[in-house]
């Protein structure tokens, strides 16, 4: 009859075997596989995943132990590597906080939360406010102006234009010159003249004067390229090509209960700020909407388990790759 | 001028090849002393093509996916230098060079322009992040080239004679050194992510996928290690690994959305 302790012992071994490792590994890779394939299921958050992972750190704590007098240090020290980082992962899990600010320009916050799926809301002891948000880029923006003839068929694009020059269309009588370009076109009805909303490209416009008999000028629209063309002998269509954005920066400062400002700094991405215990992240912005900018607000006091875990991981494999070993050594293979 | 990169030392590469080709033909050592040399310096001269790139675009040639099949030729030949430099294998040097041939031929699908780089990729990490991966991928690479002469030339080999053995002790040398590199690069990025966007793991479709194919190569070792899976046996779980790299690097770019649709 089978004893309390040899039943505990069998299902010790059981922990500790390596069946149970390859089980394990092998039902997490297909979690994986069509946790990538299948996103919308959200398997990574789903109580058995976290299981799964559970399941194989006890799997390799038991299996260090039993295997203790045979395992190579290289190999234990790889095996401390890992369960330190999923131990990492459940402080973050457990007690790591992460929000999401949405500010514009002028305004403050202090409590940020995520979508429904996350419970994790940030209250901050303090309030932070944008300052001012940019946006730099790598050059200028572009214009390109194309005319298209609706009976000879030919096209034309003058590429690269600038404001207050003329530019003959090769092949063609006709001449273009390009007088004003306004980023976001609007009308002001009180005094009937053309202004722009705001500096922000949301409705390109240009003006041209198409030289032929006779000159028109016109407003062209990157965003409406079949107005005022009925009067024109030729199609001509305006293409606004925006300078790619190098980078996006917000001023941000820590306001404190009393209203005083105790921090300030600009951040942007790869550059976050550090202040009580929280770090700010510039994440992201809305083209259509300018003087926006949305910063992720972390805590997590896993982070240093998990960076304690690769340290422990990278040195116990790299002792496993850099030991001496005698196998491949001054052998031959032609 | 900036496709230079790619096709000189394709050039060479392909060069080598040829001498390699004829050293089997003729059984000739010196026409492989010859290709080994073919090789190394089409790999100097590709570095100085890399720091050329470098210098021209201002950031390090490692922001899109043309510039680190260029890493990832220049990590194969560099693994292959150091296996080759640490042990005596002599035979390997025609599909080192058709590998690298076969990478940089793909490099050509790409747009080779200098771009600059969008926000998230301006930091140091960058670079550190590419090069171990890439270093990571040609060694498990270079490991499946073994792999591919081990079935070809040793499949029904018995694993205590001299030439297998050697081969499949260094198939296994090659694949504890992507092992570790590869653990490096995602280490690197998730260190990246972490400073970038406060987020060490986002289970994001290329990290997901480097950590399956980290794991399956830990398997792998382990299978080899604990249930003797040496040899023949080892050489296909090697393979089947590659296919893993290659769905890491190049499928989830194109299949599938994430944070690295850029790489």
């Amino acid at each position: 009859m089978m004893t309390i302790r040899n039943r505990v012992y069998e299902v010790w071994k059981g922990l500790a075997s390596l069946s149970l490792f390859f089980w394990l590994s092998g039902l997490l890779l297909v979690a994986m596989v069509v946790g990538t394939l299948a996103p919308q299921w959200n398997l990574y958050r789903q109580w058995w995943f976290a299981g799964l992972l559970g399941g194989l750190a006890v799997n390799t704590v038991a299996c260090v132990i039993h295997r203790w007098k045979a395992i190579r240090w290289p190999s234990l020290i790889s095996h401390v590597g890992i369960l330190s980082i999923l131990a990492g992962a459940s402080v973050t899990l457990i007690w790591g906080e992460r929000g999401s600010l949405a500010l514009m320009e002028g305004e403050a916050g202090e409590c940020c939360g995520r979508d429904a799926q996350q419970a994790m809301t940030v209250h901050l002891p303090f309030k932070v406010r944008l300052k001012k948000f940019w946006l730099e880029h790598y050059g200028e923006a572009k214009h390109a102006v194309r005319l298209a003839h609706r009976t000879e068929g030919w096209t034309k694009t003058l590429e690269s234009v600038v404001v207050g020059k003329q530019y003959a269309v090769e092949g063609t009588p006709y001449k273009v010159t390009v007088k004003q370009f306004v980023p976001d076109f609007m009308i002001d009805l009180a005094s009937k003249s053309i202004q722009s909303r705001s500096s922000t490209p949301r409705n390109p416009a240009l003006l041209v004067a198409l030289e032929a008999s006779p000159t028109q000028e016109v407003w062209l629209f990157a965003k409406y390229p079949g107005m005022h063309q009925e009067s024109l002998p030729v199609e001509v269509a305006y293409e606004y090509r925006p300078a790619q954005v190098k980078q996006f920066k917000s001023q941000v400062e820590v306001v404190g209960e009393d209203g005083k400002v105790r921090h300030e700094q600009t951040i942007w991405v790869n550059q976050p700020m550090k202040y009580a215990g929280y770090t700010f992240y510039q994440s992201g912005y809305d083209p259509e909407k300018p003087g926006l900018s949305v910063v992720e607000v972390a805590k997590d006091p896993g982070v240093p388990v998990v960076y304690t875990g690769f340290g422990v991981l990278l040195i116990g494999l790299s002792l496993n790759v850099f030991r001496k070993r005698d196998d491949s050594r001054k052998e031959k293979i032609s | 001028m900036t496709a230079l990169t790619a096709n000189v030392p394709f050039g060479m590469y392909l060069a080598a090849l040829l001498v390699f080709g004829v050293s089997y033909v003729v059984s000739s050592a010196s026409w492989k002393k010859w290709g080994e040399i073919l090789l190394g310096a089409g790999w100097v001269v590709q570095t100085a093509l890399m720091i050329w790139r470098w210098q021209v675009g201002g950031r390090p040639p490692m922001a899109n996916q043309y510039e680190s099949l260029l890493v990832l030729s220049w990590g194969v030949i560099l693994i292959y230098g150091c296996l080759r430099w640490s042990t005596t294998i002599s035979g390997l040097g025609f599909w080192v060079a058709a590998c690298s041939l076969l990478i940089l031929a793909s490099a050509s699908l790409f747009d080779h322009s200098i771009q600059p780089l969008m926000p998230a990729l301006q930091s140091n990490w960058l670079l550190y992040h590419v090069i171990v991966i890439m270093v990571g991928y040609a060694a498990l690479a270079l490991a499946a080239v073994m792999a591919g002469v081990y079935l070809v030339c040793y499949r029904n080999a018995n694993l205590k004679e001299e030439k297998a053995k050697a081969l499949d002790a260094l198939m296994f040398r090659a694949v504890t050194l992507g092992f570790l590199f590869l653990v490096g690069g995602i280490i690197l990025g998730s260190v990246w992510a972490n400073e970038a966007w406060g987020s060490y793991w986002s289970w994001d479709p290329k990290e997901t996928w480097s950590l399956i194919t980290w794991m399956y190569y830990a398997v792998a070792i382990h299978l080899r290690r604990t249930r003797g899976w040496m040899g023949a046996r080892f050489a296909w779980l090697v393979l089947v690994g590659l296919a893993f790299v290659i769905f890491t690097y190049f499928g989830v770019n194109f299949l599938l959305v994430g944070l690295h649709s850029y790489a």
